[in-house]
């Protein structure tokens, strides 16, 4: 069994941007540019998220080239990362969203323990899924997270796997 | 839980949506009366609605089609259907 591990990213930075020249903002900063909406695309370690028409989300660790535009602003969300073999049965608990259809590569936005977040499993590390969330909320979201994987850890099936 | 069976992002707890009423239009160029019976008067007879919902996680507004005899929703409606020009 992989131990479930719960962590704040605190060293990445976000930015959302809007309007018609977010596209453009996006490809001069080297980031790719998703082509349906709630869609993600992975560059190296920037994460890049059509959230609508013509509006992204980006979240990347320091010192990534960061996208420059009129309509680009920071943004300050809390980023988590859950890892472990048993992530879903975390979430399971936590939200009604069926996470088994959830693939690597894919973006979701939805509550998680009552919190507005957007979730991102990445494509290179299928045991991994990131959160992000207001950072009003981060402590309430981390002691929730650690009490239910407490919990879930003392009763979860051991697959084998070392 | 209550879900709501969005045609779009899937069936999500009713608690991610704020309910923002039956898509209608403003009678911009029209009388008094013709005012008072848009802001104060709904049609309450069952049937088939187009109604604004507002998903809050992502941001993003929906025009669903819901049976309010049955409460399913029974379609999605492009947003470029419902919109108008305001006037100058």
């Amino acid at each position: 069994m992989t131990q479930l591990n719960f962590e704040r990213l605190a060293d990445w930075q976000g930015w959302i941007m809007t309007g018609p020249d977010s596209t453009s903002a996006l490809t001069g900063a080297g980031l790719p540019v998703p082509d349906g909406p709630l869609s993600a695309l992975q560059a190296d370690a920037a994460i890049v998220a059509r959230t609508g028409r013509d509006e992204f989300m980006v979240f990347m660790p320091s010192g990534g080239s960061a996208p420059v535009g009129e309509w680009c602003f920071q943004r300050h969300d809390t980023i988590f990362r859950l890892s472990g073999a048993d992530w879903l049965a975390v979430m399971a608990q936590l939200c009604q969203f069926d996470f088994r259809q959830m693939r690597p590569g894919d973006w979701q936005m939805l509550a998680v323990a009552g919190i507005n977040c957007w979730l991102y499993a990445p494509a290179d590390r299928p045991d991994t899924l990131l959160l992000g969330c207001d950072p009003g909320f981060s402590a309430y979201l981390a002691h929730t997270f650690e009490a239910v994987i407490n919990d879930v850890g003392q009763t979860s099936v051991d697959r084998g796997d070392v | 839980m209550k879900l709501l069976d969005c045609p779009v992002i899937g069936a999500r707890p009713i608690s991610e949506f704020d309910y923002m009423g039956e898509v209608r239009v403003p009678p911009f160029e029209a009388d008094e009366a013709a005012w008072s019976d848009y802001v104060f008067n709904r049609n309450g007879a069952p049937g088939v609605l187009r109604e604004w919902w507002y998903h809050r996680p992502s941001g993003r507004w929906y025009v669903l089609m819901r049976d309010t005899l049955t409460d399913r929703v029974v379609g999605h409606v492009d947003l470029a259907e419902v919109r108008y020009e305001l006037p100058s």
